[in-house]
């Protein structure tokens, strides 16, 4: 598989995929600039599950259009895989809530779009997009179109497209929201299934704070407006995960943690909060 | 199946003008029109081959300048605030009015009803390609985008395609127009085409051929409108309005 990141050394295991410093970005309001995002640092070591999460308007999607290279921002800096964001990185692949098929397109096809836009060969990648659809049991819909697919099996087809270039950094947001509830423990599975796979890093934003603390390494926490990391939990519990591992205590004891640094930010009320998860 | 409705309202026809005895120059029964035309045939067809070219060329001239230019608008902001506003005062003007002027600018020949057909026809292509061309999901363009697809990438595999429903409801109401367009353009001035051919007859009361060559024209707005809208069945065929029929789903 070609590798298409350009880097003037060898990748060491100590560079983060993802690195940001005070990152702040404000634009022209009606009256006054609106501060979306203040001062926000993170990063993600190569290979780890980082998620984001915070209550709506937190600037969770903003933070993922930065990163992505989608939006500018005022100040500070943003780094990909060492290299600073200009525009989209070559290495990334996005899953959004919306399964965002395209309905003219088979389901082989839909996953090739990342292979399309990018102007690479497809008859190099139409196996690797076999090969996932496979891992994701939709081998037998690759001709299929995708009104023909329920939600949960679009939403694979989704992921698969955005790891077909086998990307160095996958980014979600929200990719379960639309679920319902059976289809999203289901995907949390397969989710943890396909990044220990594939191990790529994985940088999962929600607002769900069971998803969080199931599929990370590491969680971190947003305030609302000005967008800002209020909080970091590393969640040290033993992988694969079971969904019956959320009744244990550890994963408790880590709910209740993130759920206080949430109320302390001020983001929604904890009742709130429980029927999200 | 297009013809069952026609040729239910044919019966009816029939039965109208002979339970009332309605004379030839006021409303010919269908049997008598069918007669003349059977008769006719070859002026009908002569006709009927002048008038298909203007249609043709008129509809084909909304489709070939209606879609660039809905492109135009969507890409440029300044092509929208400038060209768009005179498009649109130029579909204020009745085609009607400005033929006589055309016919005037532009002979007697065929190019005139090609361009007043085209005028009628390439409104609709325009306004129905533009609002497909931009009904794009944002967070699609954000997708496409964050795999590095240039504008004229999106513009072609993403919002081409996404617009064609859109541009094909545009191009069916376009080609119906063209059809209405020639025949308002061989009334103004003309010496061959089913509208000269109406003309005359009516001015002869020549009610049977006047009626002949309206079934003709009426006919060929049918044929031409499914030729289109089968064009569409193939070209988006995993459209919502074309599968309506064939819901079948997996679910896991």
């Amino acid at each position: 598989m070609p590798d298409p990141i350009i880097s003037p050394q060898p990748i060491i295991s100590l560079q983060p995929i993802i690195s940001l410093q005070n990152v702040d970005l404000s634009y022209a309001g009606r009256a006054l600039p609106v501060r979306a995002l203040e001062n926000v640092s993170l990063a993600a070591a190569d290979g780890e599950f980082v998620s984001v999460v915070g209550p709506s308007g937190c600037g969770k999607s903003t933070l993922l259009k930065i990163i992505s290279g989608l939006l500018p921002h005022s100040s500070g800096t943003v780094l990909v895989n060492g290299q600073p964001v200009k525009g989209p990185p070559p290495s990334i692949g996005i899953v959004f809530q919306s399964p965002l098929l395209m309905p003219w397109r088979n389901i082989l096809d839909n996953v090739l779009v990342q292979i399309d836009m990018r102007d690479l060969r497809r008859s190099d990648y139409r196996e690797k997009a076999r090969s996932l659809l496979k891992m994701v049991g939709l081998s037998a819909f690759e001709g299929a179109y995708p009104y023909q697919l329920s939600g949960g099996m679009q939403q694979r087809v989704g992921i698969c497209r955005a790891l077909v270039h086998s990307p160095q950094l996958l980014i979600m947001d929200e990719p379960f929201g639309a679920l319902d509830a059976m289809t999203r423990e289901q995907m949390m599975i397969e989710l943890q299934r396909i990044w220990m796979d594939q191990k790529t890093t994985i940088l999962f934003i929600t607002h769900s704070l069971s998803e969080a603390i199931f599929l990370s390494d590491r969680v971190l926490v947003m305030g609302p407006r000005p967008g800002r990391v209020v909080g970091e939990f590393t969640i040290d519990i033993p992988r694969p995960r079971r969904i019956r591992d959320e009744r244990s205590p550890a994963f408790a004891e880590y709910a209740d943690r993130v759920r206080t640094c949430l109320e302390a930010s001020g983001a929604l009320p904890a009742y709130q909060e429980a029927t999200a998860g | 199946m297009p013809f069952v409705g026609v040729g239910a309202l044919l019966l009816l026809w029939a039965l109208i003008t002979t339970i009332f005895k309605i004379p030839d120059y006021l409303l010919p029964s269908p049997i008598s029109v069918i007669r003349r035309a059977s008769l006719e045939w070859r002026i009908l067809l002569a006709q009927t081959s002048y008038t298909l070219i203007e249609i043709v060329a008129g509809f084909l001239g909304s489709l070939l300048i209606g879609i660039p230019m809905a492109f135009a608008v969507v890409l440029s902001r300044p092509v929208e605030r400038v060209v768009l506003p005179m498009v649109v005062a130029s579909q204020a003007i009745p085609k009607v009015a400005i033929a006589p002027i055309l016919v005037v600018w532009l002979g007697f020949g065929l190019f005139p009803k090609i361009v007043i057909s085209f005028l009628i026809g390439f409104f609709p292509v325009l306004v129905s390609t533009i609002t497909g061309l931009k009904s794009v999901e944002t967070e699609m363009i954000d997708l496409v985008r964050s795999m590095g697809a240039s504008t004229t990438k999106i513009m072609l595999r993403v919002r081409l395609p996404s617009a064609l429903p859109q541009i094909f409801s545009g191009l069916k109401v376009a080609i119906a127009l063209s059809v209405v367009g020639a025949i308002v353009g061989e009334f103004v001035g003309a010496d061959r085409g089913l509208g000269y051919l109406l003309l005359t007859a009516t001015g002869a009361l020549d009610g049977t051929l006047v009626w002949a060559a309206l079934l003709v024209l009426i006919g060929l707005g049918i044929l031409l409108f499914e030729i289109v809208a089968a064009v569409e069945r193939v070209a988006i065929r995993w459209h919502v309005s074309i599968r309506a029929n064939d819901q079948q789903t997996f679910t896991s």
